[in-house]
């Protein structure tokens, strides 16, 4: 899997690297059991402080989407959201997105149709909305 | 001797010289992948504007060539000086060789510039973004598997290992070879540096596929890892050589047998075979490296989608976006990433090793002009030589005193050599180790030997003064032979 990180744009590195393997996870480029490289090899082909891949791969395990091992290293392992934590912040969080393209003049109809393709986009089984 | 010295010299710039010329194939080469550093498709190069900046180009560099070359001259022309010619051609060669690299460094940049503009202004090509950084996790993750093993720089190691117990073990008595084991060391833990750097290198993508990804940054990382040691294995394994052979001459001249033609051939042979081995391996490993990537490419149809001609528009590679050190040039070999710390580095590097080579030419001049004097005081004798050395021989400490019509042999231990002046630690034929302080012009020449059965040989130009002063020492010997019969 590629990861592309724009170092002029205002996220944070860890940030940026975050949401690049969740999105790879969410669209099938990563899969469960798939190898990271380590944080000493992410850092040096990405040119950035270990530290700021340790970050990145802390707040992955911390969310349940990797796991760390020191023989293995990083390995993709997404876990359900059983306690529904994921819901409940995802329900804040489209709140947000949703008063802001109703603000922008984004119609319903419009939004959906902007959700159905990004979840075409994304390698998940049954992605028809209803 | 100064002719050949001349021609050694001479021959120096025109290597210099050619190597410059080698790496002009590859500047504008027909053949050539790039163009003035710069990607210009086949019927881009057809243009009038690009035809008519290669010619400039062309036109200006053989004129800077031409005119480096008619200078080499120079250095035949330095013997006609009555005085001062070794230190005289040294610092005309400096001099010639930071003309010539920085002539071709301000024509290239120049035209590269010049280069880029015409692209730019025609809207060919596709800057990359300048603030994206990338990474294949498939290929990163299989990174240890791509350079050659860390082990085989054993070799190397060994060598300089057994250099140091060969010198113990049998030279111990010539320190100036410590010089050539100590250079090898630093090479040696230079290219170590070199291996962990083209190891540990940041990765490229050149495409979506990972596979392609791999196949490339393997073919890279590969050759130049094997390359780096070989060269280890071939520098240090020759400084070895070289080293040994100069302790058989110095054994052999100390002894008496002289096979100067025979030596010069061996040592003049090894160093010229390996610079041409060096040279070649280096050269074939980068060729390799480029005509691999080259098929890989073409048989995975890859187009890029971006170039990256903005990093090479000075025509040196700065790409504050690579933590890369070292690079694949665009011409051949290997370049440094003028935007990291190498950067700057590079630069005092060049600086030093220039004030360097000017502050050794201008420490040999005292050899080209200076002379050996002699002060007569109530305690001894005090002998100064080119600014550098200065003995002192004591009446009291001398048991023996000989007057030689001819300069004795003798083997350099530690010390200065020229074709006038003998200074520093030598060892005498069939008088053995002293002090040397000799002026090989002189007409007579004086060894002392000490009580602690140690020699020092002295000569000055002034023939009178050399008498006089053979007839005080041996006035003192005969003197501290008369007590000693006395007692």
């Amino acid at each position: 899997m590629i990861i592309r990180l724009d170092m002029a744009s205002e996220v944070p590195i860890y940030v940026q690297l975050r949401n690049a393997i969740v999105v790879g996870i969410g669209k099938g480029e990563l899969q469960p059991g798939e190898g990271l490289p380590t944080v000493r090899q992410m850092a040096e082909d990405l040119g950035v402080n270990s530290m700021t891949v340790n970050k990145a791969y802390a707040i992955l395990k911390n969310e349940g989407f990797i796991e760390i091992d020191r023989r293995h290293g990083a390995r993709i392992n997404p876990r359900k959201d059983k306690f529904g934590v994921f819901r409940e912040k995802a329900e804040e969080e489209l709140l947000l997105l949703i008063a802001e393209a109703t603000v922008r003049g984004v119609e319903k109809s419009e939004f959906m149709e902007l959700c159905e393709k990004v979840y075409r986009s994304m390698c998940i089984p049954n992605a028809e909305m209803v | 001797m100064d002719l050949l010295l001349a021609f050694c010299y001479a021959g120096t710039a025109w290597f210099v010289q050619l190597c410059m010329l080698f790496e002009y194939r590859f500047i504008v080469g027909k053949k050539s992948e790039y163009l003035l550093f710069m990607t210009i498709p086949g019927e881009q190069r057809e243009d009038a504007e690009v035809k008519e900046l290669v010619r400039r180009f062309k036109k200006e560099f053989w004129a800077w060539m031409a005119g480096l070359f008619a200078a080499i001259g120079g250095f035949f022309l330095i013997l006609l000086l009555p005085a001062g010619v070794e230190s005289s051609q040294l610092m005309y060669l400096i001099v010639w060789c930071t003309v010539l690299i920085v002539a071709d460094y301000k024509v290239i940049k120049k035209y590269a510039n010049r280069m880029y503009e015409l692209k730019i202004k025609k809207g060919w090509g596709n800057p990359p973004k300048q603030s994206g950084m990338e990474i294949d996790t498939v290929v990163s993750r299989m990174k240890k598997t791509m350079p050659v093993s860390e082990i085989w720089l054993m070799v190397p190691l060994w060598i300089c290992i057994g250099s140091f117990l060969w010198w113990f073990q049998y030279a111990t008595e010539y320190k100036i070879l410590l010089v050539s084991l100590v250079f090898n060391v630093g090479a040696f833990l230079f290219f170590c540096y070199m291996y962990q750097r083209m190891a540990h290198g940041k990765l490229k993508v050149y495409s979506e596929d990972s596979e392609i990804n791999y196949a490339l940054n393997r073919a890279s990382k590969r050759a130049w890892t094997g390359c780096v040691v070989w060269e280890a294995v071939l520098l240090c394994g020759s400084q070895f050589i070289i080293t040994v052979l100069l302790y058989s001459y110095m054994n052999d001249t100390a002894a008496g047998v002289e096979n100067v033609a025979g030596f010069w051939g061996m040592f003049i042979g090894s160093m010229v075979f390996v610079l041409l081995a060096v040279l070649f391996v280096f050269f074939r490993v980068a060729g390799r490296v480029k005509q691999a990537k080259k098929e890989l490419a073409a048989a995975a149809n890859l187009s890029f989608a971006e170039d990256e001609d903005v990093y090479w528009r000075n025509g040196y590679y700065y790409n504050p976006n690579d933590t890369n050190s070292f690079v694949e040039s665009r011409t051949l070999g290997i370049t440094t990433n003028m935007a990291t710390k190498w950067g700057p580095a590079t630069k005092w590097i060049l600086l030093i090793t220039l004030m360097a080579c000017i502050g050794l030419a201008a420490a040999l001049v005292p050899f080209d002009f200076g002379r050996i004097t002699m002060e007569v005081k109530a305690e001894g004798i005090e002998l100064r030589g080119c600014i550098y050395y200065k003995e002192n021989v004591s009446f009291e400490d001398i048991s023996e005193v000989l007057l030689l019509p001819e300069c004795p042999e003798a083997s350099r231990v530690w010390g200065t050599g020229t074709e006038r002046f003998a200074l520093g630690d030598y060892r005498f034929k069939d008088y053995g180790n002293g002090r040397a302080m000799l002026d090989k012009d002189a007409d007579y020449f004086i060894l002392v030997k000490r009580q602690n059965g140690k020699w020092i040989g002295f000569s000055t130009k002034d023939s009178e003064e050399m008498l006089k002063a053979y007839e005080l020492l041996n006035s003192y010997v005969n003197e501290g032979k008369a007590q000693q019969d006395g007692k």
